[in-house]
């Protein structure tokens, strides 16, 4: 009964998917939500490929999976990946549903599947991931994601003993998922010329000693609670890590990956910044746990070191417009992209990253703007904020007592009037920077498009 | 100049949630209002400020759940310093789930109790897997309080004296039209995130109750920010 009703939701699956991408042209979820309506359990029944790798974690897991993909691309497998649909088991599903025989087989040599945290009971207990990646666990939307600790026990607790995870060994949160129960691989990036003795970011989600308590004694933090550390009291650390990431070059924009067996490569880090360092290492590691061999790893990170759909910079006349997709409440995330106007140069900052009217995703709780590091926008290169939408007076009142000069603001509740303010004051030589959500997609375009019209000069 | 000292209780755990903006912003408020403040962080191995200094205003936030129980753990070390404290007048805010650490225990999902402070008959039950979200608005007196809760547990008993009669949302369970605690200055509640940056009036309220000479000023956009929240929440 079971299987014919697995068999069934693969027919109606394949079918939904084949008419979806005739009318809409794109991945969708569709096909697995109909296929998990007529088999609940029909991510155990499929016939896994030989290897299966999920990328979970809090920050990172997009950019990462996208980069094992190409990597394993390269070396000759064929890879199913989840990169078209979303990350929780419908989108799995979808993926799986697509390239797979009617009898449940997927064809293709390795899966490599995106997977969000909470959804790990979804997953992990249907099939046993031979590699699970955790990028990092940081504290992310709230009301989604409650706090680091409850995200770790909802992972922790569905590991399988027969999964290896491949863990970064800078982060004490995420480093500990699995002791005692899976084999454990680590990886971490050295110090460097960036390094700072104490944290300098507004949240640490580490401080103390997750065994005894006492406070960590860290050794340097690369950002946030990520770095290396000990415990003067219990002795705790993390295991060494197999393979590094060292010499991290920031004015080339390069590093050294090594590994256990003496390998290592010097590897472009690209756009992506500083992050896309862990991103690279853990997935390099995952390649050289699967086999492959480092001239392809290499040589594949090299080709897709400069992409990333998050980030958008145009010139327009002779305004430079740059535009950064914000995540979701995510205040990490949030604040590192803010670094951005540290750099040289005059900026203006446009900020669409709060709106009460986008229920959809939990705006109305603005919490998160606490736990997030205005610092640059105080910076004497940034000479305008502005900020827009119904929420502007909550962001602009945490502006106001992070101490960024109220002078600099500009708060409007209608986008469309921001638009035209923005547009109309542009600068010469200054670069407008937007931070926004999804929800704000339109207003980025109407400002861009408004740019456009001017030429980018000042009316 | 006036000189107001804050101390911050276990920062290490108690840092959830934006709820650093409490003392963030009364620190600000303070300044602005020609004030000199100090916040000590006292952490979870130190002796806190309060017990052998002035200390104007002592903050609790919330923590992760196997926190609190650490956390409860020291807390009943200094016990008869806080009970002094509270009963005493000493301006005092407990936030989120730290209102639990103040009632008489916290049961955990498969019953098991860990013994709490016992200062007021309530006690807290954890959920098993589900959170609460929500923006709520409370009465305290002819003001109104919003602001939001992101919790793993209810708590259920008496609230003799309560610190807001709900106007929306939950009170210290989905029953009951009340929550926190307000006795003498000793202000608890289940709110989490920067319930005093959101409440330019109550703030006042509280910065009154550290020294009632205090002349405060607004920020700027504090106002605005709260009766659009108020209007829209009601």
């Amino acid at each position: 009964m079971g299987k014919l009703r697995f068999i069934l939701a693969i027919a109606v699956g394949k079918f939904s998917a084949f008419i979806l991408g005739r009318v809409f042209k794109r991945g969708t979820n569709t096909p697995g939500i109909i296929m998990l309506k007529i088999c609940p359990d029909a991510l155990a029944r499929f016939k896994m490929p030989e290897t299966t790798v999920c990328v979970t974690g809090t920050n990172g897991k997009t950019g990462t999976s996208n980069l094992l993909t190409h990597i394993i691309r390269k070396s000759g497998k064929t890879v199913v990946n989840n990169s078209k649909g979303s990350n929780m088991a419908p989108g799995l599903a979808s993926a799986l549903v697509t390239q797979c025989s009617l009898s449940g087989r997927v064809k293709a040599d390795v899966a490599v599947l995106e997977v969000d945290e909470r959804s790990s009971q979804f997953i992990y207990t249907k099939f046993v991931p031979d590699y699970i990646l955790c990028t990092n666990l940081f504290r992310d939307s709230i009301m989604r994601n409650g706090h680091s600790g409850f995200i770790f026990d909802k992972i922790n607790d569905y590991l399988n003993e027969k999964t290896t995870l491949v863990l970064n060994g800078n982060d004490g949160i995420s480093g500990l998922l699995g002791e005692g129960v899976c084999k454990r691989v680590f990886f971490s990036v050295d110090r460097t010329s960036r390094s700072t003795q104490e944290c300098e970011d507004t949240v640490c989600d580490l401080s103390a000693c997750p065994k005894c308590s006492h406070p960590l004694e860290y050794e340097f933090y690369h950002y946030n609670h990520i770095g290396s550390f000990r415990c003067p009291e219990c002795g705790f650390k993390l295991p060494e890590s197999s393979y590094r990431a060292s010499d991290v070059d920031f004015d080339a924009d390069t590093f050294v990956f090594s590994g256990p067996a003496g390998e290592s490569a010097v590897l472009p880090f690209g756009k992506n910044g500083f992050f896309n360092v862990f991103n690279i290492t853990g997935a390099c590691a995952v390649c050289r746990l699967m086999g492959i061999d480092i001239e392809t790893v290499s040589e594949s990170v090299e080709d897709l070191s400069a992409k990333t759909g998050r980030f958008d910079e145009r010139l327009i006349g002779s305004a430079k417009v740059t535009s950064m997709l914000s995540k979701n409440q995510n205040p990490i995330s949030c604040s590192q992209s803010l670094k951005y106007l540290n750099g040289e140069g005059e900026k203006d900052a446009v900020l669409l990253i709060t709106d009460s009217n986008d229920k959809a995703h939990g705006h109305e709780d603005i919490s998160w703007l606490y736990d997030t590091d205005f610092k640059p926008l105080s910076g004497e290169n940034v000479k305008r904020v502005y900020i827009g939408g119904s929420r502007c007076w909550d962001l602009a009142n945490c502006l106001e007592i992070n101490s960024v000069p109220t002078e600099k603001l500009r708060i409007f509740e209608d986008y469309d009037e921001l638009a035209s303010a923005v547009s109309g004051e542009i600068c010469p030589g200054r670069e407008t920077v937007i931070y926004f959500e999804l929800y704000a997609t339109r207003v980025v375009s109407k400002i861009k498009a408004q740019i456009e019209k001017t030429g980018g000069k000042a009316q | 100049m006036k000189k107001i000292v804050i101390e911050t209780l276990y920062p290490e755990f108690n840092n959830l949630y934006g709820d650093r903006g409490n003392v963030l912003y009364l620190k600000k408020k303070l300044e602005k209002s020609g004030c000199e403040v100090s916040v000590i962080q006292t952490g979870l191995f130190d002796t806190p400020n309060f017990i052998n200094s002035k200390t104007d205003f002592l903050y609790i936030g919330p923590c992760q759940e196997k926190q609190q129980l650490i956390e409860l753990e020291r807390l009943k070390e200094i016990k008869p310093a806080l009970e002094e404290r509270i009963n005493g007048g000493a301006v005092t805010f407990a936030s989120g789930n730290a209102f639990e650490l103040f009632g008489e225990y916290i049961e955990l999902p498969g019953g098991e109790k860990t013994e709490a402070l016992g200062f007021f008959p309530y006690h807290a039950e954890r959920f098993s897997r589900l959170r609460y979200n929500d923006c709520s608005v409370g009465e305290f007196g002819d003001m109104l309080v919003t602001g939001f809760k992101n919790l793993l547990s209810f708590s259920y008993g008496e609230l003799p004296e309560p610190f807001l009669k709900m106007k929306k949302g939950a009170g210290m369970n989905k029953k009951c039209g009340f929550e926190g605690v307000c006795k003498n200055n000793f202000f608890a509640t289940y709110h989490t995130g920067p319930l005093l940056a959101l409440n330019p009036q109550f703030s006042e309220y509280i910065i009154k109750l550290i020294d009632s000479e205090i002349e405060v000023l607004p920020l700027s956009y504090e106002k605005q920010a709260y009766e659009k929240r108020i209007k829209e929440l009601l």
